[in-house]
């Protein structure tokens, strides 16, 4: 940059020459770098800052060469056209441009540059800062800038998502909360349209819940009943009108040992009226624990009526029928006994023939009016213990005529087993079991055995009526219950069988929850068991008995 | 010689129950409806009545009870002879106080016949009544 300043006058040149050097050394050692182009970029001078921002070892490197040379490639046409519009505008400022070596260095600059004059030609004085460092900041500042947006991105996803799953699990809760209410809704509706009483109390046998059926049936209100104890609610009396004990109670037994009873009963009404009720009594479980207990009723003074009508009338259709058969019996008999006067032999069989018909007839009447009253449901299951000796003992004296009339061994396996005992309705299994009994004794020959017998399993009674008479043939066994039902074989041996006797049979076993099976081979015999589940110990047992 | 009351509508069983009767030496008389029954009582007491249930006017219950409430007849055996074969039937008549019950087309006319016999010649008495 030496000759830029040479051609001043001597004295002024003095001044002017210190202050070149002050220029110089400041501009030598300034850290900007210091370049003068013309308007075509060419060097002219420059300081050492410059030379080395543009990657060479001296100014000779670089003079006459133009800077767009050291400009990196993609900042080579902005170069050039910074350049001409600095030569333009006369001025540029704060250009920032990479500079580029040898070995690739990549150095960014900033520049400002002015145009001046020199002897009438432009020259373009130009000051160049190596903003490296800036520039890393920089670049370092929006890598943070960015690392920091993308962490607020990121944890505006995550709070995004953290809101979303919030959304959800508040819309899962409301969901979850129509959801009860509905069941609620629907629950309530079902509970106010049902024509059954409810009532629900908590393991304190206090009301938590009365219908409105209940409430209309008993005449208490839903605020009279609730946090009541249960049996200032639902007073219970028995048929001759004697309070029940609460402690006899169905709730009772739900609540205490998890018992399920139905059974039918009587309720006393608020004003002390009372009304016949059938009644199911469940304890509620949570997770095994007794939290509650629920009552569901029924009035059923309709049903009560209609079944007495029902009694009613077959108890006079069964009369009606009856007086005539049993005046013909008496009439033939009197005949028969020769008070009216002796009969020929011819007259003799024909009267004994008519006997026999009148007496399948009564038989009949007899059989029929038992299907109808059992199927009526009239019949009462009355249970009890009983030791099963003294049942078979009572069902051999029944039985013992008949088998004795026919010739055939009655064997009571049964008679000494002391040990053995039973909760049933022992009027309706001696029945059942006298139809068996009977059964066999009517298939089989004189002089064959029929046996009685009983094994007790873990869970039942299974009673065995073994017979060696004329067995049911294979292909007819299916039908062997069906009403009036005969095979084939019965009928040759006994026509004025009914056709009753087996569906009686099943229907009293079914009466007391007992189950028929048969083994049967035809001309050997057959075997009829009669399995009688004993009663649940365990608590959540069903039962049916007369308890509240 | 022994006096039997039959207490019955149905005529046919008149005819066989008196027949039997007599034919073992008895004296019969009939009443056949329960008003009729209390009335012919209270005229001449029998050794023992035989009597239906369902009758005209008034059953064998109120038979059963103007009997058995008088301390002047609640001796006199009472065998009921009735086609109503219902346990509650039987039961009721027994708790009045019927001394036996029959369904009658359940029995041979025989066995009445054999049951009447036992109380007339003493080895049956009628229950004893507060």
């Amino acid at each position: 940059m030496t000759q830029f300043f040479k051609t001043k006058p001597k004295k002024a040149e003095n001044a002017l020459q210190e202050s070149v050097v002050i220029y110089r050394a400041l501009i030598e050692t300034t850290g900007t770098g210091y370049v003068i182009i013309d308007t075509e970029s060419k060097v002219i001078d420059a300081n050492a800052e410059y030379v080395r921002l543009t990657g060479h070892a001296n100014l000779n490197e670089i003079r006459g060469r133009s800077v767009i040379e050291w400009t990196a490639d993609y900042e080579k046409k902005k170069n050039a056209e910074a350049v001409a519009k600095c030569a333009k505008d006369g001025y540029i400022r704060n250009l920032e441009i990479d500079y580029i070596d040898k070995r690739g260095k990549i150095t960014p600059v900033e520049i400002n540059a002015t145009v001046v004059e020199k002897s009438g030609t432009p020259q373009i004085l130009t000051l160049c800062r190596d903003i490296t460092e800036r520039k890393n900041l920089e670049r370092k500042l929006d890598e943070y800038t960015k690392s920091l947006e993308q962490k607020v991105f990121d944890r505006m996803k995550d709070l995004e998502k953290e809101k979303i799953a919030a959304r959800n699990v508040y819309e899962d809760l409301q969901t979850e909360k129509e959801i009860i209410a509905q069941t609620q809704a629907i629950d309530e509706a079902i509970l106010a349209s049902i024509a059954d009483g409810c009532i629900a109390v908590n393991k304190n046998g206090k009301i938590t819940l009365i219908n409105q059926m209940a409430q209309k049936m008993l005449g208490f209100s839903s605020q009279e009943s609730i946090g009541r104890e249960w049996p200032e609610i639902l007073r219970r009396e028995d048929e001759k009108g004697n309070l029940i004990a609460p402690e006899k109670g169905a709730i009772h037994a739900a609540l205490s040992i998890a018992t399920t009873t139905i059974t039918s009963s009587y309720y006393l009404r608020k004003d002390g009226t009372k009304f016949p009720v059938s009644r199911t009594v469940s304890p509620i479980l949570l997770q095994g624990k007794i939290i509650g207990a629920v009552n569901i009723f029924r009035d059923i003074t309709k049903e009560k009526e209609i079944e007495k009508m029902r009694m009613d009338f077959l108890s006079l259709a069964s009369h009606q029928l009856r007086t005539p058969l049993s005046g013909t019996k008496w009439l033939i008999e009197t005949i028969q006994k020769g008070i009216t006067g002796k009969l020929n032999p011819k007259q003799k069989e024909y009267l004994d023939n008519i006997y026999q018909v009148n007496e399948r007839m009564i038989k009949l009447v007899s059989d029929m009016l038992n299907v109808l009253m059992l199927e009526s449901g009239i019949a009462e299951i009355k249970k009890q213990e009983i030791p099963i000796s003294k049942l078979s003992e009572e069902l051999f004296l029944i039985m013992e005529p008949a088998s004795r009339n026919k010739g055939v061994i009655l064997h009571n396996a049964l008679k000494n087993n002391k040990s053995l005992f039973l909760e049933t309705d022992p009027q309706i299994l001696r029945s059942a079991l006298e139809c068996f009994v009977s059964n066999a004794i009517n298939y089989s020959q004189s002089g064959q055995e029929v046996v009685l017998d009983a094994e007790e399993k873990p869970d039942a009674i299974i009673f065995s009526i073994k017979d060696s008479g004329i067995g049911i043939p294979k292909g007819e066994q299916k039908k062997l219950f069906e009403r009036f039902y005969r095979a084939s074989n019965a009928k040759i041996l006994r026509p004025t069988g009914t056709g009753l006797g087996l569906n009686i049979a099943k229907m009293l076993a079914e009466k007391i929850g007992a189950e028929i099976s048969f083994e049967s081979e035809e001309n050997k015999g057959s075997i009829f068991y009669l399995r009688i589940p004993k009663r649940s110990s365990k608590g959540a047992g069903t039962k049916s008995n007369n308890k509240n | 010689m022994n006096n039997i009351l039959i207490v019955e509508d149905e005529e046919f069983l008149i005819r066989a129950l008196e027949d039997n009767l007599v034919a073992e030496g008895y004296a019969v008389s009939i009443a056949r409806d329960g008003e009729e029954a209390v009335e012919k009582i209270g005229k001449k007491k029998p050794d023992i009545v035989l009597l239906d249930i369902l009758m005209p006017k008034k059953s064998g219950f109120y038979v059963l009870g103007e009997i058995k409430k008088n301390p002047e007849w609640k001796l006199i055996p009472v065998i009921v002879l009735s086609n109503l074969g219902e346990d509650t039937t039987i039961k009721k008549a027994l708790e009045m106080g019927a001394d036996d019950y029959f369904v009658k087309s359940q029995h041979p006319i025989q066995e009445v016949i054999e049951k009447v016999k036992d109380y007339l010649e003493g080895r049956q008495a009628a229950k004893p009544r507060p």
